[in-house]
């Protein structure tokens, strides 16, 4: 897998907003199949930081139901959250 | 904060702002929070979306229209007070560019107005006459009013006698008239009545009772073409037009005068003073119009036009309302619409606002303010016969006195004109308002910075 398809799209929310801040973690949607290894270095060549720390989190699928079919309403996902080195910092928006 | 004039014809002036930078940041950062509390970011709480969550999920540039808005009346009052432009009415955006943030705003300023040298208008007035004739149609209108009907006792009607009379008439079983006191004035040929019904009444007198059978002719237009009728009619009475003779005593009757020739002269006074009056008023118009003409600038903002137009349908409104029918009722049913009605007004609005200005410009010009004393000579003279506290406290208050004044002086400022055409005007002191006037418009705008025109 290549670096650039690890990445799915940064989470931006409170709850990341506040770690960002507090803890210097970030938080990203990723690739089901990526390693924590592989997210530390998309991150590193993607952002010019450095990775200290990742953790993952296995988010599960939203299901819902039509009468007895079970249908998926929104697919397992793969959340991982990066600590960053100190005074390392990702910003979403450009010139903010 | 950068700011450009530039004068605009019309008395405008357009400012072109440039707020600083930190100051649009500030207002981006203020216009995201509201945007926040409005919208939901998703991933946050209503209101609890930072700055760059904002930005990433509306852009800058929606933000940026936000800012400028709140920001306006800011930068406006701003820009006013760094200026030191007195604008007369609201200032208008013009165009508005995002990144960098420029605003431009028109602003009407006061009207500019230099009647050139209005001093040297000289125009030809006609005497006002009155000839023997009119006099005379004047005394037989009042011959007219003085008119009484009175009753004859012996004497048979002829043309031009009115009867009141007791009739029925039927053409078969048809029934014309059943009155109990018909008044008929006598005439040669009747056009309610068939020919010849007139004829039946000639000669009679009053307490008489007349029977008679008319036909109506073919060429009758109702069902009663070709039907034979019959009335029968008793004369309650008959009277004739008796007007007074146009003699000393006439003279007496009309009024406290003691000859016919004392009248006639009075006659003659009034009528002369009426149309010297109106004269007046046309020959002054001319004055002021051959003043507007010569005008070297006359210039005002479309502002001032628009006020005008909204005045004239104010009037016309308050018009059509005390006749009953509302003006919006009257257009939908003659098929205009309000800004069709306002672009036909446009013109006479102008033109009255034209005269109003000169008119003021000439206060100004001739010194011809309405001073204290007059106001009160005034209030007095309109108190003399009026029992009515609220319109002395009213004409007594600021608002009352304003009116009051503008009043006087467009009074003076019309006797003035007729001086100025007649070349009767006084001499205006040797150091003319009219120059101080010019110079210190002059000054103020080159104080500001601006081009002065012409």
């Amino acid at each position: 897998m290549h670096v650039r398809e690890v990445l799915r799209r940064p989470l931006m929310t409170e709850k990341t907003n506040i770690q960002a801040d507090e803890n210097n973690q970030f938080a990203f949607e990723v690739d089901r199949r990526a390693n924590k290894l592989q997210v530390k270095d998309a991150v590193e060549a993607s952002f010019d930081v450095s990775v200290e720390k990742v953790r993952i989190i296995n988010m599960p699928a939203r299901i819902g139901r039509r009468g007895r079919r079970v249908v998926i309403k929104k697919s397992a996902w793969k959340k991982a959250i990066v600590t960053l080195a100190k005074g390392d910092s990702i910003s979403w928006v450009e010139g903010v | 904060m950068n700011i450009t004039q530039e004068y605009l014809p019309n008395a405008q002036v357009a400012l072109t702002i440039q707020p600083d930078e930190e100051q649009v940041e500030k207002a981006l950062r203020k216009a995201a929070t509201k945007v926040a509390q409005r919208y939901t970011v998703p991933g946050f709480r209503k209101g609890k979306a930072p700055y760059a969550a904002v930005v990433r999920a509306f852009g800058k540039e929606a933000l940026l229209e936000q800012a400028a808005e709140d920001m306006s009346d800011q930068i406006y009052q701003e820009a006013l007070r760094e200026t030191g432009l007195k604008p007369i009415g609201q200032g208008v955006l013009e165009d508005i560019t995002f990144d960098p943030l420029v605003y431009r705003l028109v602003l009407p300023m006061s009207p500019r107005i230099d009647l050139g040298d209005y001093r040297s208008v000289r125009l030809e007035r006609s005497p006002v006459e009155v000839t023997d004739e009119e006099i005379e149609a004047e005394l037989l209108k009042m011959q007219e009013q003085q008119t009484e009907w009175l009753p004859l006792e012996d004497e048979g009607a002829v043309h031009g006698d009115l009867l009141t009379m007791q009739i029925r008439g039927t053409a078969g079983d048809d029934e014309i008239i059943d009155d109990d006191a018909f008044e008929l004035i006598l005439e040669a040929e009747s056009k309610d009545f068939p020919p010849g019904f007139d004829q039946q009444f000639l000669g009679v007198k009053a307490g008489e009772d007349v029977a008679f059978d008319v036909a109506y002719p073919e060429e009758w237009p109702s069902d009663r073409a070709g039907a034979e009728a019959h009335f029968d009619a008793a004369i309650l009475s008959v009277k004739r037009q008796e007007k007074p003779a146009l003699d000393d005593d006439f003279a007496l009757l009309v009024g406290d005068y003691e000859t016919l020739d004392e009248l006639k002269e009075n006659v003659r006074t009034g009528l002369l003073d009426h149309r010297q009056r109106e004269a007046d008023i046309t020959y002054a118009d001319t004055v002021l119009k051959t003043i507007i003409e010569g005008a070297v600038t006359i210039e005002y903002p479309p502002l001032l036009v628009d006020s005008a137009v909204d005045q004239l349908i104010a009037e016309q409104e308050q018009i059509m309302r005390r006749s009953g029918l509302p003006l919006n009722e009257y257009l939908r049913l003659t098929g205009q619409d309000e800004a069709g009605m306002r672009q036909r007004l446009r013109g006479r609005a102008e033109a009255g606002l034209r005269s109003d200005l000169t008119l003021d410009a000439l206060v100004h010009l001739e010194g011809l303010n309405a001073t204290e004393d007059e106001i009160h000579e005034r209030i007095a003279e309109m108190m003399a016969d009026e029992q009515d506290d609220n319109l002395l406290t009213f004409l007594e208050s600021p608002a009352g006195h304003h009116a009051l004044s503008h009043d006087i002086e467009r009074q003076k400022a019309i006797r003035r004109l007729i001086a100025i055409g007649d070349g009767t005007a006084p001499e205006l002191p040797e150091e003319t308002i009219y120059d101080e006037a010019q110079a210190e418009s002059v000054q103020e705008l080159a104080a500001q910075g601006l081009e002065i025109p012409g």
